[in-house]
């Protein structure tokens, strides 16, 4: 009898890309050469990474049949300069802008719109611009730091292409022994008639530094339509925190796009020694996100406490796979990801804790907390130890649970209106998370999102 | 003539999963009055309280339930609330992440969308925004002094960690800051101790005194509850049904003699002669 070998089918058709669309890119992104050659070398890197397959583990869970990437990369625009600002970005993007911050950095569609720092930090050597000036003025710093040992271009699929295209973002760098008590600001805008981003945010903080930087990222939900359909819009991400010696960041991301965004991205914190990483990741919108989130204990007391709050409806996918590398002993790690569900959306959160052998007295923690709010939705956990080292504490919960009777008519019960009744439950549900984040301001959006979102 | 009381049940029959509960129950308040229902386990008087809340599981077969002029068995069970029936629960849910105050607030402020809402042909007017925060900060402090509990319960996830205790102090915090017209108090005295049990009622007692409209109605297997909350009217709850009432004493006569002497005699299963 012939064996018939199935060749496993990629999830998405990658398009052909050539030489000259990414030196026209570059050439038109204003880069300096050493950019245009980054570009070039993840081309090729690119070339050689085979697209995901459903036979690949981590994206079993996944139908990508919807999407388009070949059709997406074919009408990829060369960047533009100069943005004008719709009543929707100026809408989303006010707030940052006359924040009261010490630093703020703004994109729409790639390109810089504010990009400011606060002379007394400027004076003490911070580094907080866009991506852009920073390839001019810190060339060579950037140079070595730019996904060379944190996100790597050979990572992943999704890593490699945004080597190739990555644009926008920002890059903050905190010299020795600074402080910044106040939050810096990052926000970024997709317009309509965008059909792709790729935005790079890179964190170094040098040995004892410490500060707090907030990113939103939102486009409009009103894509618009081609034959019908909304245009797909593909964001592909990356971002890289790295924390030297005794270093401390919280780090809130907070993602809203429009419900035609397809969001990709690679996320990686390496914390050395004694460095302390609060990370809050918020998942509202995109129509799907692949995000790979990981924290790399490189150095002897390092902690990471990461913290998740999505909330999907409609047809949303949203997937987190994070992961907790135990490298250097006595660290510890606690994840608490929480999601809530409506609709037909799905989530899947597989989270990984990785003990490497000598990483003794790790201290490590994961939990995956799920709220579903009909029936359709589906909710999948998937937690994970691999333990190298014997002198250990790791443990995980995960749980999916349903919005119950009982403390909805004790609600109601106290005359408060069913939907408001849902917003408060879900609110109390997501509330350990959101008091993670060390500014108001973010709270009452991301609340009011969710108060959206509810009804 | 109406003669309909302020607040009657006529007649009701409830059934929980198909099995009747409630056979015919039949009660009325006026503005005021302090009543008690007292019966043993498995009579119906939980059902009887969480029916007049209008908890979904419960299904009403036949009856009425007026309140003002008002067919209560129609209203949603926020309806309920805001029309001014209280319920304070046996066994208070567990809210995590909702602080005490962020509760209250919600609830205070759903009154006032709503009385606002119904002044305005059924939509809340632009320019109603609830209740101020320092006017709030201002009520609930007051009650909390009155009902001596701790001010950091305004900060506390609701009823999440709670002693049985604090959660009865809490259901009657609710309804210090709620201010219904009649409060249903299902069993408040199970799980506390004496000292909880004086705290709780000198609480009810002391709502009562402030509002003297305001109606009790404390639903208790054991007299015990009414040493403390003195009803004016007490009915005994068999299977479904009252079967008798009277003045305090007869709450004394229970504790006494029991509830034996006032079951229907059942009828001898027949068993087949062998």
């Amino acid at each position: 009898m012939a064996v018939v070998t199935l060749k496993p089918a990629p999830l998405v058709k990658s398009g052909e890309l050539t030489r000259e669309f990414v030196e026209a890119y570059a050439s038109a992104a204003d880069d300096p050469a050493w950019m245009v050659a980054r570009r070039l070398e993840a081309l090729r890197v690119f070339r050689d990474t085979p697209a995901p397959q459903r036979s690949d583990e981590l994206w079993r869970r996944v139908d990508l049949s919807a999407f388009k990437l070949d059709q997406v990369l074919a009408t990829i625009q060369l960047p533009t300069g100069d943005q004008a600002l719709d009543d929707d970005a100026r809408r989303f993007l006010d707030p940052f802008i006359y924040a009261n911050a010490p630093g703020v950095v703004a994109h729409v569609n790639g390109a810089p719109v504010v990009s400011h720092l606060d002379e007394y930090l400027h004076a003490q050597g911070v580094i907080f611009t866009d991506l852009l000036s920073a390839s001019y003025q810190h060339a060579d710093w950037l140079e070595n730091h730019l996904m060379t040992e944190c996100v790597k271009l050979t990572d992943a699929y999704f890593a490699a292409l945004h080597g190739v295209f990555m644009r926008g973002g920002v890059v903050l760098r905190v010299p020795k022994g600074v402080r910044i008590e106040q939050p810096l600001r990052a926000a970024t805008w997709m317009s309509a008639d965008q059909r792709a981003g790729f935005n790079h945010t890179l964190i170094v903080l040098e040995e004892g530094a410490q500060a707090t930087l907030i990113e939103e990222f939102a486009s409009p939900s009103h894509g618009q339509p081609t034959h019908g359909q909304p245009a797909q819009v593909f964001y592909n991400g990356a971002v890289e925190i790295v924390l030297g010696k005794d270093a401390q960041l919280d780090y809130v991301s907070i993602q809203d796009w429009g419900r035609n965004v397809w969001n990709f991205t690679n996320e990686r914190a390496h914390l050395h020694a004694g460095a302390t990483l609060h990370w809050v990741a918020g998942g509202l919108g995109s129509r799907y996100t692949k995000s790979a989130i990981e924290a790399d204990l490189l150095g002897e007391g390092g902690t990471a406490l990461l913290s998740g709050v999505f909330f999907a409806d409609g047809k949303q996918q949203l997937h987190y796979d994070t992961q907790q590398n135990h490298i250097a002993p006595a660290c510890k790690s606690d994840l608490l990801y929480k999601n809530a569900l409506r609709d037909e959306a799905r989530t899947v959160w597989r989270g990984n804790i990785r003990v490497f052998p000598g990483a003794q007295k790790t201290d490590a923690y994961q939990a995956n907390r799920n709220l579903q709010l009909s029936s359709k939705s589906r909710a999948d956990s998937i937690p994970g130890l691999e333990i190298e080292a014997d002198d250990v504490r790791c443990t995980h919960g995960s749980t999916v649970g349903r919005l119950e009777e009982e403390p909805m008519f004790y609600l109601r019960s106290r005359g408060i209106p069913e939907v408001e009744a849902r917003r408060l439950i879900v609110e109390g549900f997501f509330a350990p998370v959101i008091e993670r984040i060390p500014l108001e301001e973010t709270r009452e959006r991301l609340l009011a999102e969710i108060a959206r979102k509810i009804g | 003539m109406d003669t309909t009381k302020w607040f009657e049940i006529r007649d009701l029959h409830v059934s929980v999963e198909g099995k009747p509960i409630l056979k015919g129950l039949n009660l009325s308040m006026n503005p005021g009055e302090i009543h008690a229902i007292m019966g043993p386990n498995g009579s119906g008087k939980s059902t009887l309280a969480y029916t007049l809340m209008g908890h979904p599981g419960y299904e009403v077969t036949a009856g009425e339930v007026i309140f003002n002029g008002q067919n209560v068995l129609e209203m949603e069970p926020d309806e309920r609330s805001r029309a001014g029936l209280f319920l304070a629960f046996q066994y208070p849910v567990a809210i995590p992440g909702v602080t005490v105050a962020n509760f209250l607030r919600t609830a205070l402020n759903a009154r006032i969308k709503a009385e606002a809402a119904a002044r305005n042909g059924g939509v809340v007017p632009a320019d109603v925004k609830g209740i101020s925060i320092p006017e709030f900060r201002k009520q609930l402090r007051e009650a909390m002094r009155i009902l001596k509990v701790d001010e950091s319960f305004a900060g506390r996830y609701l009823n999440d960690g709670f002693s049985g205790g604090e959660k009865k102090r809490a259901e009657v915090l609710q309804m210090a800051m709620l201010k219904p017209k009649i409060a249903i108090l299902d069993e408040t005295d199970s799980g506390l101790d004496i000292d909880a049990l004086r705290i709780v009622s000198e609480g009810v007692n002391t709502l009562h005194a402030q509002d003297s409209q305001m109606s009790v109605l404390v639903i208790t297997h054991y007299q015990r509850l009414l040493n403390y909350i003195k009803p004016q009217f007490v009915h005994v709850l068999i299977d479904g049904r009252i079967v008798e009432a009277g003045g305090p004493e007869l709450a004394l006569h229970l504790e006494e003699k029991g509830y034996d002497w006032l079951r229907e005699p059942e009828a001898e299963p027949e068993r087949p002669s062998r």
